[in-house]
């Protein structure tokens, strides 16, 4: 084709026209712009929901710290936890209550009731179906019926015994805890005009000595500890509060505590005994109580001297402890094992002789338990011991139906894998729980229970608290899939069976009837308000006894050994949630690279104790206990006392989703229960253990 | 390293309390599901995880028993003088809005990651992946912060959209939004933390506690040396806590303020 010059100028400018103006019109840029949006617009990738906000209290079940939560709802549903600052146990929020919305959609929820067939294998069976066969199976079983429950804090323990009660039995459990000791210490100790456990006014303290119990981390009403902890920090940057942990290992509350004192593990009863006997000989300290003396004479073996032997303590270190508790005008002593399990009665007592001594602000607070006919009150079931029967019966569950209600023993108990096994070679096991735990993957049926805001239920008094509490967790969001409320579906089965009179139909009128007796506005409870109540103090309480002393504290006391092999130190992560719930998903990445690398879990050693045993850091190691073996690597932390193994609990779940499930060991599986001096309780918080390259 | 720097009336800014964190990691989770971050398995392997906040463990390097530990979250700083906005070639990350939040705009980002190379705290994370919810969990997606796909740069926005919220209230109320009450607008984290280890509020308003907290001996920042001006500050009353924020020289003093 021929173009001319004159053509070619004109088309040259034309295009350069048509360029300009579309470079100046805003045309290009837009279809740009929604040319990139395009890109990231995929089908797959989630759209932001549109809808009203609303906000709501509540208080968080599944934390064991029974915290306070501001619910937001989207369109009435519930979309994140978050801090309830007017609440009493509240002033920030855990991380596992901050992951509990999310935690509601795990993909380890029981969505339909599941029946185990001849195969072994799990099929999804109708309610009906699951309730005619649950009650045929009580039929058969009569009295011989076991309950083993993880829900210490809520109304669910009256309900459980009362429904056994009306099949004649009273094999009512709850899972082991600090709790428990706590409110055996405290029966032992003292008697109240009503049933109580003893509180703690870390409010009016301006000193805290943390002898094992993990004050800021997971111990009792940890979330209101840390709200007391920050409130008396903020108030004068050069504020007079002292905290002092005690402790195998520098823990979460030794990060933030004025000073760390190294410990032996397991010897938190001889380091308050060591403090006692400074406190009565050199302090003139007394308790005006029967037994007082006896205790005086055994306090006088706890010199410096075996104090330094068998807790690791230096003299001077315990001198200089003594005389800031001595100092203190309200100091206060929180003794117990440092993971909220297996310490038995002794670290309890010994704490709450050194709170008498001090004059320390301990409360009595009052307990109420559902008026239903042959309820147990928490304290009466705390006296029934899981561990020690299932001992006593050789390791086995012969009762002709075991009933797990929010309970994951297979897992959680020491001994995991014995339990396992008693488990799953048990007559007939059911459980109601939100979750396919390890329980639940050996039992016969698995009732699907609703879980957290999904569920009405009570939280009464949490261990660790000051005064008297109670909240409602409230059910915001329809149940998932076809869960049901568990106790719902039990009270529905009494009446099937004619259990007789006092049971009623429903949970809530359970828990309305419990409000009505505390004299509390159930409406005002409904709209998620809570309640307390001025504590009983000290002085007050009358029937102050320390003549059981002798056998229930100097008995173990004086069993204690000094240290000679390496010792099992276990810690623990409130984000690595619970036996029952397994690793929240949304806390996983909380998990550092050398607490967890892929399948592997680590140990933790200090530099002195790993070159003992020629390891290095990421060493591969067996770690084996007369019980069992796991396999973990090794992290160099210079926070743990020579000789303790640091081992985290909540990895090696077996059970549950694919956050939780095969991630690491599980460290109960080394621990080995052995029945206290004294108490008869049993306790697994000194497991010798030894570390071999894998 | 540092580019130019801008100037704000309004300067949000965060002062962490390093003595009071336990390290509980309640303000990641916070984060997480405030922002819409997707959980994924391996979490553990921080090459694959997305912390828009991460807390890091601190120790004073002694053996046992003279061994201390810390804990030190650690956000995106939002300099005052940006290493990574000034690199990005596609503007998908600026300083220009009053209040001086570090912006990161998703739909604009090409995944060219020089912005993580740039920014000397690693608070930059690239999506590797999409974002994958098990099965229902998706439910809890807020409506505030938009889903990220893979191939874009993602980070700490101070939830930006808590700002815009608060402003919103504001201007209802005839309030001027760039005079907000202290508390008025906080993060995710700063709401969550038991233990009052994260202030929140305006450096340059006398009326806000980080004004006060931000201008104590014992503030510091990370890195200071390199000029990146950051609007997060630490505290500790532990000089080696302090120590740790830059790389002094064996010998070299640790800076006291006042």
């Amino acid at each position: 084709m021929d173009i001319k010059r004159r053509a070619f100028i004109a088309m040259a400018g034309l295009s350069a026209g048509v360029s300009t103006g579309i470079v100046l019109s805003p045309l290009p840029w837009k279809l740009l712009d929604d040319l990139a949006i395009w890109t990231q617009n995929w089908s797959w990738i989630p759209t932001n929901p549109k809808g009203e906000n609303t906000y709501t209290q509540s208080t968080s079940k599944i934390c064991p710290s029974g915290c306070g939560v501001r619910v937001r709802l989207l369109n009435g549903r519930p979309l994140r936890a978050l801090s309830n600052h007017e609440h009493p146990l509240g002033g920030g929020i855990s991380a596992l209550a901050a992951a509990e919305p999310q935690l509601m959609h795990s993909p380890a929820r029981v969505r339909k009731p599941r029946l185990r067939g001849a195969d072994g294998k799990f099929k999804d069976i109708s309610w009906a179906e699951a309730e005619a066969l649950l009650l045929a199976k009580i039929r058969e079983a009569g009295s011989d019926v076991l309950c083993l429950s993880g829900d210490e804090n809520g109304s669910s323990v009256a309900v459980l015994s009362s429904f056994l009660h009306h099949l004649g039995s009273r094999a009512m459990y709850l899972m082991p805890s600090e709790a428990q000791c706590a409110s055996l210490a405290w029966q032992a100790t003292c008697s109240v005009p009503t049933e109580s456990q003893p509180g703690y006014d870390l409010e009016s303290s301006d000193f805290v000595l943390a002898i094992g119990a993990n004050l800021l981390e997971s111990w009792g009403t940890f979330i209101r500890n840390r709200r007391i902890f920050a409130q008396k920090r903020q108030a004068d940057e050069n504020s007079s509060f002292g905290f002092v942990y005690a402790g195998p290992v520098q823990n979460q509350s030794a990060a933030v505590a004025d000073s760390w004192l190294p410990l032996n593990p397991a010897a938190e009863t001889v380091l308050a005994l060591g403090l006692a006997n400074l406190l009565v000989t050199r302090y003139g300290r007394s308790v005006n109580a029967p037994g007082f003396d006896a205790v005086a004479d055994n306090l006088s073996a706890f010199t410096p001297d075996l104090v330094r032997e068998l807790a690791g303590v230096q003299p001077r270190a315990l001198e200089e402890l003594a005389e800031k508790l001595a100092s203190a005008s309200k100091p206060l002593v929180l003794c117990g094992s440092e993971f909220n399990q297996g310490g038995g009665l002794a670290p309890s007592l010994a704490g709450l002789l050194l709170n008498l001594l001090l004059r320390a602000p301990i409360t009595a607070v009052p307990l109420h338990t559902a008026a239903l006919p042959g309820a147990l009150s928490r304290n009466e079931v705390y006296k029934n011991d899981f561990l020690r029967d299932l001992a006593k019966a050789g390791n086995k569950l012969t009762a002709k139906l075991t009933l797990f209600y929010n309970a994951n023993p297979a897992y959680g108990l020491p001994g995991a894998k014995t339990v396992a096994k008693a488990i799953a070679e048990a007559p007939y096991k059911v459980a109601i729980t939100p979750f396919m735990d390890e329980t639940a993957m050996l039992c016969d049926l698995v009732l699907p229970d609703a879980f957290g805001l999904e569920k009405l239920d009570d939280i009464e008094s949490p261990h660790g608290c000051g005064q008297v509490f109670y909240g409602l967790s409230r059910p915001l969001q329809k149940p998932l899939g076809e869960s049901r409320h568990g106790l719902n579906v039990l009270l529905g089965l009494g009446i099937e069976l004619g259990l007789g009179i006092g049971l009623p139909t429903f949970y809530e009128d359970v828990l309305k009837s419990k409000a009505a007796a505390m004299n509390l506005n159930w409406r005002e409870l409904h709209n998620g308000v809570t309640f307390e109540r001025p504590f009983l103090r000290l002085d007050d309480v009358s029937g102050l006894d320390l003549t059981r002393y002798e056998s229930l504290l100097f008995g173990p006391a004086r069993g204690v050994q000094a240290k000679n092999m390496l010792t099992l130190a276990p810690l623990v992560k409130n984000a690595l949630g619970t036996a029952q719930t397994g690793i929240p998903p949304f806390s996983l990445k909380i998990v550092r690279d050398d607490e967890l690398a892929g399948q592997d879990s680590f140990v933790a050693l200090c530099g002195e104790t790993a070159r003992h045993l020629g390891l290095a850091a990421g060493s591969a190691v067996k770690v084996a206990s007369a019980q069992e073996a796991v396999f973990a690597k090794v992290r160099i932390y210079e926070g743990i006392a020579p000789g303790s193994v640091g081992i985290y609990l909540g990895f090696g779940h077996t059970a549950l989703d694919e956050f939780s499930r095969g991630k690491g060991a599980n460290a109960f599986e080394l621990m080995i229960p052995a029945e206290e001096a004294g108490s008869g309780l049993m306790v697994w918080n000194k497991t010798g253990v030894t570390i071999t390259k894998a | 390293m540092a580019s130019v720097s801008k100037e704000f009336k309004v300067k949000w800014g965060m002062v962490i309390d390093v003595d009071k964190c336990t390290g509980c990691g309640a303000c990641m989770v916070a984060c997480q599901a405030e922002n819409n971050i997707a959980p994924v398995t391996d979490a553990s392997d921080k090459r694959r995880s997305l912390n828009w906040l991460l807390v890091y463990e601190l120790s004073n390097g002694k053996a046992y028993p003279e061994h201390e530990v810390a804990y030190l979250p650690r956000p995106c700083q939002q300099c005052g003088s940006y290493p990574c906005a000034s690199v990005c070639p596609v503007v998908a990350t600026d300083k220009n809005e009053e209040g001086g939040i570090v912006s990161q705009v998703p739909s604009r980002c090409i995944g060219c990651r020089y912005c993580m190379a740039a920014c000397p705290y690693h608070a930059r994370y690239f999506n590797w992946f999409d974002p994958v919810w098990p099965s229902g969990m998706d439910k809890i997606i807020t409506p505030d912060v938009s889903v990220r796909p893979r191939g874009v740069v993602e980070k700490c926005s101070f939830c930006h959209h808590r700002f815009m919220q608060a402003k919103d209230r504001a201007r209802v109320a005839g309030k001027d939004v760039y005079d907000l009450e202290d508390g008025e607008y906080i993060t995710a984290c700063t709401e969550t933390c038991p233990n009052g280890a994260i202030a929140f509020g305006d450096l340059l308003n006398e009326k806000h506690r980080v004004y006060h907290l931000s201008r104590s001996k014992y503030a510091f920042r990370l890195l200071e040396r390199l000029g990146t001006e950051p609007q997060v500050y630490y505290l500790s009353k532990r000089e080696w806590v302090r120590r740790q924020g830059d790389n002094y020289l064996q010998n070299e003093p640790t800076p006291v303020k006042g």
